[in-house]
């Protein structure tokens, strides 16, 4: 009998290699030739641009285009190095990123080039939210300190013109504790090394928060999130690469300037398509070089503790809303109750639960300073709940009614007949919908890396973030999710099985 | 024909003008009787009548909505919840489609509800389980799931589960109607063993030789009361009302 679900999941794996295998094909392959003239800023909007969503460089480059009626030819990425990328594999034309981000990719990637006129020029500051001028006061004066202590030369050295190896030690001897968002994906100013986070910004941030005598705590987050996070107070300021627009001015405050930067346009040399690297080299590069796989496996643990404790939030709070809604159906009785869990239900179903996930975190726990993990938690297992319920709910109306008469013919209270007779039953029925419902958590668990939790999906994107390769992080990624659902799909048919032997 | 019973003056229930009706469909209009310790009452008449309706109300399976049942010196549609739920055990049913407790082995569908209730302990329980069905020639089946077994193995570990709960009646709803026709025999002779052995019954059935052979009273419902109510001689040999000896006709001829 188990050779029949071992033959299901291998059937099931073969798929996917086929579908890895024709992926290898597809990328690097394909591509078009637009008539693009990247020869000077007059003509650009002839070629299909990549920017990251919410930058300098996204507003710079619509506000062109706009002016060439060109604003089909842009796409937006959530981060840089997806742009970068797409960049690779000839989806588009040229990216357009600031400076020394882009000096960053070109390194890495031998194909590309930077062109030699910038997009712009623009200065990064810091971002304080608008009605906190206390702090905003005291950062200017950590980091006019900082620049006399020449700190900030020396980290422009080592980071920026490569030509120093100073490095910030932090002595983090405040007890105070100060919350810094960021959006570790723009070397060198934020980026993984290893599993730590290092950049011009963030050992800048490290000496300024030393400086006023605080403990530096910094959230890594959507770039797009960080002036949200900032001006609710789920952050108290940011480092991260922030240019100062009017725009931006109406709903936070800048800092002092922290260097100047430029925007530049990075294209791929003519007659070069993707990398070089064999797959050896490649799985090299993205898994074994500075045990990149942790992420993978620290994101795993993440993603499997997240699983876990929504799932059973979900399974005891819809077991819970279950009854609420049987007792009142059945005996008319817990009427406001029962008016609760089914506006609780629609509310759940009908919105998406990456919103729920934004809210809890974003609207609800605000001003709390929460375990991200919990909030995680708390989402998925609310959200899981809602579905659970309805589940448990068709399980327990699919039992035979006269299975009830005839407890209730025996003198059984209700209590008795629901433990011993209906729930057993109902159980085994909801089974399958119920692992279903295990599964498809799990893979909605994907969306955590929207509050900054590292989990497997996230710890992929770091991945990629590092190497500007889609291809292995993702199937690696992808393959493991599989992985875990199989095993789960395989335990819950043997469960199945064992209870089968009951069936009517 | 009919067996000869000792039927003694103590009156186990007593129904007084029940009324039942579901929505605006009145199905039993003033219906009252008595029951008397020992009895065997056979209830007949044409489908949808009310025969069924009416003894799922007896035990309140349906809620009466109007009139009196009498359980000993108890009213049944006055007392209280904790009363009702002593006196319920005492009122066995055996329904059409067995209802045995799918997710239980034959035994625990035997033991369940007396141990719960404090009647016999665990150890007691298993026992008595073992014994009857020895008896009734399904020891082997004791461990076995509900959907193991046949229709007939079905409805008689059925009442042996209700008999577990020492009934001073018991409602018999159709008992051998949804059985294969072959399997009706082994559970009428247990019904007639029960019987035979005293105990108060009344029997729901359309098998007319049965309840003719094994009731000392039978009734016939129809039009929301009972038509007719009688020995087995005289409402089958001696049919007053017009429209039991039309049901007797049809019934006949079949």
């Amino acid at each position: 009998m188990t050779a029949e679900s071992l033959a299901a999941a291998l059937r099931r794996l073969s798929a996917v290699f086929i579908l890895v295998f024709c992926s290898g094909c597809l990328s690097g392959c394909g591509g078009k030739d637009t008539g693009c003239d990247a020869s000077s800023l007059e003509t650009i909007h002839t070629c299909r641009v990549g920017v990251q969503v919410g930058t300098t460089s996204d507003t710079g480059v619509t506000e062109l285009f706009k002016s060439k009626s060109a604003e089909g030819m842009i796409e937006r990425f959530n981060t840089s190095p997806d742009a970068v990328t797409a960049l690779r594999q000839n989806k588009l034309d040229l990216v357009v990123v600031d400076e020394m981000p882009a000096k960053e990719f070109v390194s890495q990637s031998p194909e590309l080039e930077i062109l030699d006129y910038e997009f712009a020029r623009e200065r990064y500051a810091g971002i304080v939210a608008l009605q906190n001028q206390e702090l905003l006061q005291k950062i200017n004066d950590a980091l006019k300190t900082a620049q006399e202590r020449g700190i900030i030369d020396k980290l422009k050295e080592t980071y920026i013109f490569k030509s120093g190896d100073y490095h910030y030690i932090p002595e983090q001897n405040g007890s105070e504790t100060i919350v810094m968002a960021t959006n570790a994906q723009f070397p060198p100013y934020e980026y993984y090394d290893g599993n730590r986070m290092r950049g011009f910004e963030i050992e800048l941030a490290y000496a300024v928060a030393d400086i006023m005598g605080k403990k530096l705590k910094i959230d890594d987050i959507e770039f797009d999130s960080i002036i949200n996070a900032v001006s609710s107070g789920k952050a108290d300021f940011s480092f991260s690469g922030f240019s100062e627009t009017e725009e931006r001015k109406k709903f936070i405050n800048f800092t002092l300037p922290l260097i100047d930067s430029g925007i530049s346009i990075v294209v791929r040399k003519d007659g070069e398509h993707g990398s070089g690297l064999s797959f050896s080299e490649k799985f090299h590069a993205n898994f074994i070089e500075q045990e990149r796989w942790k992420y993978l496996a620290g994101g795993l643990g993440i993603t499997l503790i997240v699983a876990f404790f929504s799932t059973l939030i979900g399974i005891t709070g819809g077991f819970l809303l279950a009854v609420v809604r049987v007792v009142h159906h059945r005996t008319g009785r817990l009427g406001l109750l029962n008016f609760i869990v089914r506006l609780y239900i629609n509310i759940v179903r009908g919105t998406p639960v990456m919103i729920q996930l934004l809210i809890i975190y974003y609207v609800i726990f605000a001003s709390v300073d929460v375990s991200k993990i919990l909030v995680a938690v708390a989402a998925f297992g609310l959200n899981s709940m809602a579905y659970t319920a309805e589940i448990i709910r068709a399980g327990i109306n699919a039992v035979d009614p006269g299975q009830f008469e005839a407890g209730k013919s025996l003198g059984l209270s209700d209590r008795s007949i629901y433990r011993y007779i209906i729930m057993p039953q109902a159980l085994k029925n909801v089974l399958p919908a119920l692992a279903n419902e295990g599964i498809s958590l799990l893979k909605e668990t994907s969306i955590s890396g929207y509050i900054g939790l590292i989990d497997l999906t996230r710890g992929g994107v770091i991945i990629r973030s590092l190497t500007y390769e889609a291809f292995m992080p993702l199937m690696a990624v992808a393959l493991i999710y599989l992985c875990i659902i199989g095993i789960m799909s395989y335990g819950v048919s043997v469960l199945e099985r064992r209870l089968k032997k009951n069936e009517r | 024909m009919s067996v000869n019973r000792e039927i003694s003056g103590e009156i186990v229930l007593k129904v007084d003008n029940l009324c039942k009706s579901f929505g605006k469909h009145e199905i039993l209009s003033n219906v009252s009787f008595t029951v008397k310790k020992g009895e065997v009452i056979a209830i007949i008449g044409p489908s949808g009548c009310g025969k069924s309706t009416l003894i799922r109300t007896l035990n309140l399976l349906e809620a009466p909505t109007g009139g009196h049942i009498w359980f000993h010196d108890k009213d049944l549609t006055q007392a209280s919840r904790k009363e009702i739920s002593k006196i319920i055990p005492k009122i066995g049913m055996v329904f059409q489609q067995f209802n045995l407790f799918n997710n239980l082995t034959v035994r625990r569908n035997i033991t369940m509800a007396p141990v719960l209730h404090g009647i016999m302990s665990k150890e007691e329980a298993d026992d008595w389980a073992t014994g009857m069905l020895d008896r009734i020639g399904l020891r082997e089946q004791a461990d076995k799931y509900p959907s193991q077994l046949s229709g007939g193995q079905k409805q008689r570990v059925a009442i042996v589960r209700t008999m577990a709960m020492n009934p001073e009646i018991i409602l018999f709803d159709e008992p051998t109607s949804a059985l294969d026709p072959e399997m009706v025999y082994e559970v009428l002779s247990l019904v007639r063993e029960l019987a035979d052995s005293g105990m108060t019954m009344m029997l729901v059935t359309h098998e007319m030789k049965f309840a003719r052979n094994a009731s000392s009273r039978v009734f016939f419902v129809h039009d929301r009361n009972i038509q007719e109510d009688g020995t087995p001689e005289q409402v089958f040999d001696n049919p007053r009302n017009q429209r039991l000896r039309e049901f007797l006709m049809r019934v006949s001829c079949k």
